[in-house]
């Protein structure tokens, strides 16, 4: 078995998982929203209501997907496929976890092992502004414009605050390896080690960029339906639709397992480090493939844990806050994250300078 | 050693030919900025199927993730339609473009001329891109030594940039606000 035939199937494996997350977040994000509100929330759809996002599904496949005819056809075609594919090609720089050992070689738990994959993260998904740019523009409809504008200096303003953010982790990690940063916080000895605890400036400065750049709630302006209608999705029915909610959903999966490995450690289970795992593995008489497979998927589902903490945070955050006002959604990007973020950088500068000049 | 390049190299290059002719022949401002859009992405893949994945990844983040949003946020709000954009017919400035173009294109054709002739002669594309980006450490230190006094020129460049834009910015308020005032 050769690199590429692992790299393959790990892929395969991060579609089916991102898309897993999908009907899971239509459930929770409904049920969440009516227990916060002390409603019933969907409950007639089988146990509990579980089988509403499948009606939801075939609702939405079997609906006549609309095209206005004024619209720009292909562009109109290509923003959803525009919306989908950016989290989808992100998240295979992200280390699922440890490595399995087949037949006397390590295979990384993970699709792309590059190492600049911190800065890929950040290429691929400073992309997914160009769906609702284009969906806005080719709808021929002045909310969907309006929608897309808006969504677009609201996505570029809050990249320069991640990337400043970026600098001082980047600092402090010496590396722009995902693996290898998720490597020194296991070694750091599980929570003290953790992304969170040396740059927690950063961290929430990231955080809250992550809620601007998948247009969730607090800063979703871009299809602010007291204003804006539905904003740039305003003319999109059925399925095309679909895709930008399937985006959406995706692009939040991406960004919860980019904060989770930068600064929850990643696959890393606290206080337990990959070798002791396989080792303990090992002693009680599994063969070492095995052993190392089992590692992994524990592994994954520690990284899996900490993105439904991040996805619930998501939800509950949309359910709390109130949406900003456009100028105070400007404020808060570029008078408060980019100066705390720079301050957080150059702090991070004169720390890093005297703990290594020894060195 | 020598490596011909790959079916997707191929496939890429294609697509970089195709939307880059796109860019200048559509008639569409938008499908032009997008094109323009697609053109940088594929180029920045190129990149990475040569291995050289620093300098690929920078060139999506910055090209084809800032600069074309910036191009197509613009064209955007100014909403250009085809219909309201005319082909200058014989002003001083297709005059002069045309010239320019030709000029550069003659120069770009005449600088690629030499690798061209020997393509057998070209070292091995995983080679290169090792060599070029794989490590950003070593890029970082040729920067900031070799290279600083270009790297702190660009650097005071941006600056003037800014500040420039500021001053733009700051006088259109400042007219607007005595404009007010006018009875």
């Amino acid at each position: 078995m050769n690199q590429l035939i692992w790299s393959t199937v790990i892929i395969a494996f991060l579609c089916a998982f991102l898309l897993t997350w999908i009907p899971v977040m239509l459930i929770v994000e409904r049920r969440a929203a009516a227990w916060m509100q002390r409603r019933s929330g969907p409950n007639r759809v089988g146990p509990f209501g579980l089988m509403q996002p499948m009606s939801d599904a075939i609702k939405m496949i079997f609906k006549e997907a609309n095209i206005p005819r004024k619209a720009n056809k292909v562009l109109f075609v290509m923003a959803p496929a525009l919306a989908v594919l950016p989290p989808f090609i992100a998240m295979i720089v992200i280390p699922l976890g440890g490595s399995v050992n087949i037949g006397g070689t390590e295979y990384a738990f993970q699709a792309f092992d590059v190492r600049v994959g911190l800065m890929f993260f950040l290429a691929i998904t400073s992309l997914h502004v160009y769906s609702v740019l284009t969906a806005g523009w080719a709808s021929n409809n002045k909310f969907s414009l309006m929608g897309g504008l808006r969504a677009a200096s609201q996505m570029i303003s809050y990249e320069i605050a991640i990337g400043i953010s970026m600098v001082s982790l980047v600092m402090t990690y010496g590396t722009l390896d995902l693996r290898e940063i998720v490597k020194l916080q296991e070694a750091g000895g599980g929570l003290p080690a953790w992304g969170a605890a040396l740059q927690p400036i950063a961290f929430i400065v990231l955080w809250i960029c992550a809620f601007a750049e998948t247009n969730r709630l607090p800063f979703d302006l871009p299809e602010g339906e007291s204003e804006l209608v539905a904003g740039y999705h305003t003319e999109y029915s059925g399925m095309t639709f679909g895709m930008f909610m399937l985006g959406e959903y995706a692009a939040m999966v991406a960004a919860s397992a980019f904060l989770a490995t930068l600064f929850l450690g990643g696959y890393n289970i606290p206080f337990v480090s990959e070798e002791a795992l396989r080792q303990f593995f090992l002693n009680h008489g599994l063969v070492l493939t095995a052993a190392s497979a089992v590692t992994v998927l524990l592994q994954f589902a520690s990284l899996v844990a900490k993105i439904c903490f991040f996805m619930w945070i998501f939800v509950h955050v949309r359910w709390t806050l109130p949406r900003f006002r456009y100028d105070q959604l400007m404020d808060l990007g570029w008078k408060m994250l980019l100066p705390i973020g720079v301050a957080n950088a150059i702090g991070t500068m004169i720390v890093t300078y005297i703990l290594r000049r020894g060195t | 050693m020598n490596e011909s390049p790959t079916i997707l190299q191929w496939i890429l290059g294609a697509i970089t030919l195709a939307t880059g002719l796109l860019v200048v022949l559509g008639r569409n401002p938008i499908v032009n900025a997008i094109s323009l859009m697609a053109t940088l992405f594929t180029t920045g893949l190129l990149y990475f199927s040569l291995g050289a994945h620093f300098v690929g990844v920078v060139q999506i983040l910055i090209y084809a993730g800032a600069i074309s949003v910036l191009i197509v946020f613009i064209v955007m709000l100014l909403d250009l339609r085809p219909a309201h954009v005319r082909v200058p017919g014989r002003s001083p400035t297709y005059v002069i473009g045309t010239i320019c173009s030709i000029v550069f294109f003659v120069a770009a054709i005449l600088s690629v001329l030499p690798i061209l002739k020997n393509l057998g002669a070209i070292p091995s594309l995983g080679d290169v891109g090792e060599s070029l980006g794989q490590a950003p450490e070593e890029i970082s230190m040729q920067l900031l030594s070799k290279y600083m006094i270009p790297f702190q020129a660009t650097a005071l460049l941006l600056l003037a940039a800014v500040m420039g834009v500021v001053v733009l910015g700051k006088k259109n308020m400042l007219s607007e606000r005595k404009g007010a005032d006018k009875p």
